[in-house]
């Protein structure tokens, strides 16, 4: 939970924020109302991707910073 | 993500009201009528983002745990990752510790200490959980305009009462100061 309780400060102290849960968890982000969240398919310890897999890793985090500027409403989450 | 978080008492953000989850791992969803407990948060923070990407100034913050060699957030006799794992309790009860780390610190000298999840991943690739390196080459396609020079990243298993009252609204503070627009937040 302390992504999302982090998230929700920054945001509320004028920063745009942009989470990056597993799909295990992500159930924090609607119950803790994350402004913005990118839910990957990963497990636990490798939220962002494979071990060297650059490509994949690319993926996800360009997906996060786009999700900052294209989410049209409060408490967007994109699935990857 | 530990189970043990269930058993952790938080608050609301900005309003001081306490809950106590009921089942472990999971966050206590109140109905209307239970009046003697309350909602964890009933509406969502918005900050849209002040200015196009490709000219803001952008930060991470990961909840896995890294730090640099030789700077070891709980001192100089912080505790091992296996002396780490059987103490979360005590981890939850604690205080966040927030580490700085430059972005252009090398692969070699980022360690890893965190008593909630394998680690095993990010100590070979710290991109997995601390993805500055695809950041760094988001910078430098210019499809974000600035990473901020200093990257963030805690342990998330502490205590969420103080990160939310304490902790995490100082950060937000000289986080905000050194003008940065956005952050990405990885969950470990």
């Amino acid at each position: 939970m302390s992504v999302g309780h982090t998230a929700r400060v920054l945001e509320e102290s004028g920063i745009s924020t942009v989470a990056i849960y597993i799909r295990a968890f992500r159930h924090h982000a609607g119950n803790l109302k994350v402004p913005r969240t990118v839910v990957t398919p990963n497990p636990l310890g490798r939220t962002v991707g494979r071990v060297g897999d650059v490509e994949g890793q690319r993926r996800v985090v360009h997906s996060a910073v786009r999700l900052l500027s294209e989410a049209a409403a409060p408490g967007a989450i994109l699935d990857l | 993500m530990p189970a043990t978080y269930g058993r952790t008492q938080y608050a609301r953000a900005g309003t001081g009201t306490i809950a106590r989850s009921q089942r472990p791992g999971s966050v206590t969803s109140c109905p209307p009528a239970c009046s003697k407990t309350r909602r964890l948060n009933d509406s969502t923070p918005w900050t849209p983002l002040a200015r196009p990407l490709s000219q803001a100034r952008l930060t991470l913050i990961s909840t896995g745990g890294l730090f640099i060699e030789g700077h070891d957030p709980l001192g100089t006799s912080g505790p091992t990752q296996e002396e780490a794992v059987p103490r979360i309790q005590e981890f939850l009860r604690s205080d966040p510790v927030l580490v700085t780390i430059p972005k252009n610190t090398p692969q070699h000298r980022l360690r890893v200490r965190h008593p909630g999840y394998d680690i095993r991943g990010a100590q070979r690739d710290h991109n997995v959980v601390f993805p500055i390196d695809r950041l760094n080459a988001l910078e430098a396609e210019g499809i974000i305009g600035h990473l901020a020079e200093e990257a963030y990243s805690f342990v998330g298993a502490t205590s969420q009462l103080r990160l939310l009252k304490e902790y995490a609204p100082r950060w937000a503070r000289g986080i905000k100061d050194q003008g940065v627009d956005a952050a990405l937040l990885v969950a470990a």
